[in-house]
């Protein structure tokens, strides 16, 4: 994938899939454009968890390596 | 009931949420067999494959639930994933798994102990995955557990109580619930762990690979039911020799009764 406009757009990798979006995004907002779960997931920027609270506040950088965990079946 | 930690439980059948064949037919089973904790794990969502909703019908059951670090190959993986947990499900419940070897899941004692030790110093409600091993076992309680989770054999084997001497030893000592994890394959090896004195066991595998799994929860609930009845009763003492439950005297060796020879009518009709 390549950059549309390197200046409003940025690639990052989002659960190990290159994503392009529009720079001054955050995280919340991030979940929401990728049709992700909002409710009971767990996020993982750059190797730290971001809490809930913090969603608003994290803008996604370039090359962010973004994780979204949530509950699957196990014993 | 059972009490860990500030929650009580009635039921001692503790169930697992995997290798089921679809989520009706777990939640069918969590339902029948009366389970009050179960067990989930985490896992990065798959992009490509779409999220799978497992917690809305869970939580529909309620049912506590008890995340576990499954996954987690040392004490700092176990620690992220129970930071996971709690930022995931609000909750510091956490079943600490550590098992670096794939082939046997057995679970690192060393990095168990560093986790547990860490996670109950941040207020963690721990219930570590472990060896049968009596001494870790303690090593786990002065560090602050609330419970120990001894396998019984390999995960998912349905070997049964393949460490039983050494559970024994673990439910005499521990002055926290002992759960019996791992392993156990047929009601009669959770009756037997609950005989043993067991707060609880815990059964995936088990329920989720039988051919009707709602029915084998039920058998499940039955047998944990009357394994713990049967250690509150008290059961009697195992003996070497023979200790006779009739009386063996004033019958026939000791009285002047002659003992007649049998009819011949009678040696017909037993042959």
């Amino acid at each position: 994938m390549t950059h549309i406009d390197s200046h409003s757009q940025i690639t990052l990798q989002l659960n190990g899939v290159e994503q392009i979006v529009r720079a001054n995004l955050n995280v919340a907002e991030l979940l929401i454009l990728c049709d992700l779960p909002t409710q009971s997931v767990a996020i993982v920027v750059n190797d730290s968890v971001v809490p809930r609270s913090r969603w608003m506040h994290i803008l996604c950088q370039a090359n962010d390596n973004i994780t979204v965990f949530s509950a699957v079946a196990g014993g | 009931m059972l009490t860990i930690a500030d929650h009580q439980f009635s039921s001692r059948l503790f169930t697992g949420t995997g290798k089921f064949a679809d989520h009706n037919t777990m939640l069918q089973a969590i339902a029948s067999s009366g389970s009050q904790l179960v067990t989930l794990a985490m896992k990065r969502i798959d992009l490509t494959r779409g999220h799978d909703n497992l917690l809305g019908p869970l939580q529909s059951l309620g049912v506590k639930l008890l995340p576990n670090t499954a996954g987690a190959r040392n004490a700092k993986e176990a620690i992220f994933a129970a930071e996971l947990a709690y930022e995931m499900l609000g909750t510091k419940w956490i079943k600490l798994e550590i098992h670096p070897d794939p082939k046997y899941l057995l679970p690192d004692p060393i990095e168990t102990l560093i986790a547990a030790q860490y996670l109950c110093e941040q207020g963690y409600i721990v219930m570590p995955y472990v060896h049968a091993d009596p001494v870790l076992c303690r090593r786990l309680e002065e560090v602050g557990c609330a419970a120990v989770m001894p396998l019984g054999s390999p995960i998912g084997s349905n070997q049964g109580l393949a460490t039983e001497t050494f559970l024994r030893i673990i439910i005499e000592q521990a002055t926290i619930p002992v759960i019996i994890d791992a392993g156990i394959g047929a009601p009669s090896q959770a009756c037997r762990a609950m005989e043993m004195g067991a707060a609880a066991v815990l059964v995936n595998t088990a329920i989720a690979s039988s051919a009707y799994p709602q029915k084998m929860a039920k058998c499940f609930a039955d047998a944990v039911a009357t394994g713990r009845q049967a250690y509150l009763a008290g059961l009697g003492a195992v003996n070497h020799h023979a200790d006779a439950t009739s009386p063996l005297t004033a019958f026939l060796t000791d009285s002047s009764i002659k003992v007649p020879i049998p009819t011949a009518h009678i040696m017909r009709d037993s042959t």
